[in-house]
This record gives structure tokens, sequence and C-alpha cells, in this order.
């Protein structure tokens, strides 16, 4: 109920509608306003996904043909996210920094690329962003680089689970944070672990096997409950939110 | 897939990119050929869930970022603009801090130049040719009167007629040679004076003291020997005349219907 809350907050700021504080008369009249409210919710809910996806292969059409505040409305909807997730899996900022902005030019340069029968947009974004980090980590030249870290400059594998939004963000995103924060911190700490070391450190099942001193079968079942566990939390959190 | 749970397993690890590249290869060549609708739905789902992880580690980049990026775009997308669309010379007035009218403007007198610079060179180029032409010309006459030479030298009737100056040209002569077969002419004058403006040779023959006029010519300065073709050339049979002779004098540039100037050369005609 925060959670819905918190997005027609959201829907009032964006259209600029009064803040209203409920009066409660009775109990009766509670249900009835929270079923009109939740109604509400999903109808804004379902058009705003629908607009979201057809808006954003809207964008990509545009910045294939070079237009430049497309590609800045991009930014502004999915630079927090991408900056994220290369600092994440590079583990260092100015790299993150020099890294999201070769994305962004790739994008520029590979908009005309996207096919909307494969995926999504934000799948598309984060497949590239998530390829483009790995091969980072993986090059000489980062290797090198983090050698001459000292220990303190050189940031040990850890998620910051980050409570940052952008202003320009779509409340679909903000609704998602949500979601995935919330679902996160339910499943087991062990199956998250080892999820989120073969997504951010693009490490084999056997590599982290081997590095973790895990077995490579509980290595697999842990990944494979884990994220069955993630997705039916997600339903819910979905379900609950319609 | 041997089974159910190892297709989830293999899946989860593909959406999570933790595959070894043989494994990630055979993976998408079974969901290419061989998934049923049940595996690919499932694969969807864990894939649209692995790709939410992301969200959970949102961070804004510095502000900073954001113009650093639109600037290297706009000058990406300029210079991309520039060589692929714009000609140099829309480049060179932008360079000069040149806008639209002032482009139109200086476009405009350059096509005009250009056009000027056009028309003196087709001119030039028409008085080159011509120039050209009038050798190639005169050498086709001079080819065509002595082709005609040659033709009425092997002709069966010929009248030759030896022109001598008169006293005060006294170094000029000339020659007539008549076809009478093809009735057809060929004179050649040598050593006259240079002619007046406004004047040339009149050819006349003068049979039984009747003058006839035979044709107007204009010997060239540059030349001691001037040949001249006269075609539909009526020659009077000298057996048939009491007295054939021939004549050339100074006339006037259109020619007279009779002889009013001075007499030049004088000559009558020889049976061979």
């Amino acid at each position: 109920m925060v959670h819905i809350l918190h997005i027609l907050h959201i829907h009032r700021q964006i259209h600029g509608l009064p803040e209203r504080v409920p009066q409660i008369s009775n109990p009766g009249a509670t249900i009835y306003r929270n079923y009109i409210t939740m109604s509400i919710l999903i109808l804004l809910s379902v058009l705003n996904r629908k607009s979201h996806d057809e808006n954003e292969s809207l964008l990509l059409t545009r910045i294939a043909e070079g237009d430049e505040e497309a590609l800045a409305r991009l930014y502004d909807l999915y630079s927090g996210i991408l900056f994220g997730l290369i600092r994440t899996i590079v583990k260092n900022s100015e790299t993150a920094e020099d890294l999201l902005q070769e994305i962004f030019l790739l994008i520029w340069k590979r908009a005309a690329s996207f096919d909307p029968s494969k995926g999504s947009v934000y799948t598309w974004l984060i497949t590239l962003t998530r390829n483009k980090s790995i091969d980072k980590i993986r090059s000489k030249s980062y290797r090198m680089q983090q050698q001459h870290l000292s220990d303190e400059q050189a940031m040990p594998f850890s998620i910051l689970v980050s409570n940052e939004k952008s202003p320009h963000e779509s409340m679909w995103l903000d609704e998602k944070t949500e979601i995935i924060k919330n679902a996160l911190n339910k499943i087991p700490a062990k199956q998250r672990k080892v999820i989120e070391i073969a997504f951010y450190e693009g490490l084999s099942q056997s590599k982290i096997s081997e590095m973790y001193h895990i077995p490579l079968g509980t290595v697999k079942t842990r990944m494979r409950q884990g994220l069955e566990k993630l997705q039916v939390l997600l339903k819910n959190s979905e379900e609950m939110l319609r | 897939m041997r089974n159910h749970k190892e297709f989830r397993e293999t899946c989860v690890a593909y959406v999570l990119g933790t595959l070894e590249d043989k494994e990630r290869e055979d993976f998408e060549l079974f969901l290419h050929r061989q998934a049923d609708q049940n595996h690919l739905e499932i694969y969807r789902e864990l894939r649209d869930t692995a790709m939410l992880l992301p969200l959970a580690v949102r961070q804004n980049p510095p502000e900073h970022l954001r113009k650093q990026l639109l600037d290297a775009i706009q000058a990406q997308h300029q210079h991309t603009q520039q060589s692929t669309s714009k000609p140099r010379v829309l480049r060179l007035y932008r360079s000069l801090g040149l806008h639209k009218p002032a482009v139109a403007l200086l476009t405009l007198a350059a096509l005009l130049l250009l056009g000027f610079g056009l028309m003196i060179y087709s001119f030039m180029l028409h008085q080159h040719l011509d120039d050209r032409q009038k050798p190639v010309v005169e050498l086709h006459d001079e080819l065509t009167i002595m082709q005609a030479y040659l033709g009425i030298l092997e002709s069966q009737q010929l009248e030759y007629v030896y022109l001598d100056g008169a006293d005060h040209v006294s170094a000029a002569f000339g020659r007539l040679i008549c076809d009478l077969d093809q009735k057809r002419a060929l004179l050649q004058i040598s050593n006259l004076p240079p002619l007046p403006h406004d004047k040339a040779y009149q050819l006349w023959a003068i049979k039984n003291g009747q003058v006839i006029n035979k044709g107007v010519v204009a010997p060239r300065e540059d030349r001691v020997h001037n040949f001249f073709l006269f075609r539909e050339f009526e020659i009077e049979d000298p057996s048939e005349a009491e007295s054939v002779y021939f004549a050339i004098t100074l006339e006037p540039a259109t020619g007279e219907n009779e002889p009013s100037g001075e007499m030049l050369m004088r000559g009558s005609p020889v049976m061979l």
C-alpha cells in the first residue's frame, strides 16, 4: 500500500495535482476509496507501461535519424541505471564515467540496429551495457590499471543498493526499482550473492565454484533457486499492485 | 536439455551471462531450433527478471557528464553531416561566419561570374575554331581547283588563252583554260598588283565586238599565283567567231555590266 501511495504521489507531482489527505469517516468508505484508488492505479500502470515501451522504441528511431534531443531524453531516462550497472561492474567511478559516455556514443551509432521483436529497449540497453562493462574488466589495460590501485582505492565486490533516483527517470522505472530492491532483500543471502557475482562479475559457474569454494552443483542450484524466487516475488509484487 | 530442471538451470545461467562460450552457443542453438512455446516463455520471464537487477544499483552519474556527452554527440553529428551532405563551399562559408542570406548572395554572384566567364570562353573558342577552320577551307578550295584542273586537262576539247599584262603591269600574266566538253574554265592570274579597297578584277569575253561578263575574282594578296574555277562557263567557239578575246579589268567589288575600269590583261584563245 505504501508503494501504491508513493506512485500516486509521483503521479500527482507529474500532473501538478494537489496532495489530498484522506478523510477517513468510516471503515466501509475507506475500503471503497482504496478500491477506487487501486482501480485507477491499475489503469495508470497498464497505460504507463504500454506508452513507455512505445515511446522508447520511438526514441531509438529518432536517435537513428540523428535526433540529438532524443538521445538526451534517453540519457535522462537511463543514465542512472546504466551508470550504476557500469560502476558496480568496473568498481571505479572514473572508468565508469568514460564507459558510460562510450556506451551512449555507441547507442548514437547503433540505434538503427535495435530490433523490437527481440526485446524491449530497456533489455537492449542493459545487455549492451553489461557486455561492454564485462569486456572492459576482462581487458588487459583494465587489469593493469587495477594492479596500480592501492588497497583503499580498489573496491572489493559488494553491491551498493542505492536509493538514488533521477528526477528525469520515469514512473515505471521508479516503481520497478522499489519492487526489485524489496524482492532482493527477501531472497536468501547465499542465493543473492551467487546471482550478483554472476551478473556483475561475468564469471562462469565453474569459476565461481573455484573462486568462492562452493561446489559447482550448489552454485547452479543457488543461482536457479535465487532467480526463480526473485521472479515469484516480483510477480507477487506486481499482482499486489494490481 | 535432458529435463525441465536442467533447462531452467541453464536458462538462469544464460540470462545472468555466466555460461562458458560453448555452453552459450549450445543453449542459443537449442532456443533457436528445439525450444517449444513453454521453453520460450520460461526464457523470456527469467530474462526479464535478470534484466531488472541493475535497478537495485541505480546511481546518478556526475552532472557534467550529460553536457560532455551531448557536446561530443553534437560535434560528431556536425562532423558527419559536413563530411556526408554539406558541400565544401558551405563549410567554407560557415567557417567564415556567413549565414544563409549571405551564402545565397555569394552563390548567386559566383554563378553569374561563372556564367559570364563561360560566355567569354565560348566566344573565344568559336574564334579559335574559325581561325583553325579558315586554312582548312582554303586547302579544300585549292584541292577542288587542282582536281578541276586535272579534270580539265583530261578533256578532249580545250581552249587555251594566254593573258598578257598591260604596259603598266607588264610583269603580270595569266592563263584561261576552258573545257568545252564540261563547260568550265580555270583562270590563273599572277603578279597583279594588290587590289584597292572595294575593288575586284572582272573577266570579260569579247566576241565580234560584243562584251560578255564572265565573273568577278579577288586574288589573295599573299600569293603570287591565284587560281579560280568557273563552272557553267559558256565558251565561244573561236572557229565560229570572227574575233574572240578575253580581258581582265579593275572594277568595283560588286562587278559591272560593262567594262569601266582600266584594262590589266588581255589574250586570245589558242586551239590545242
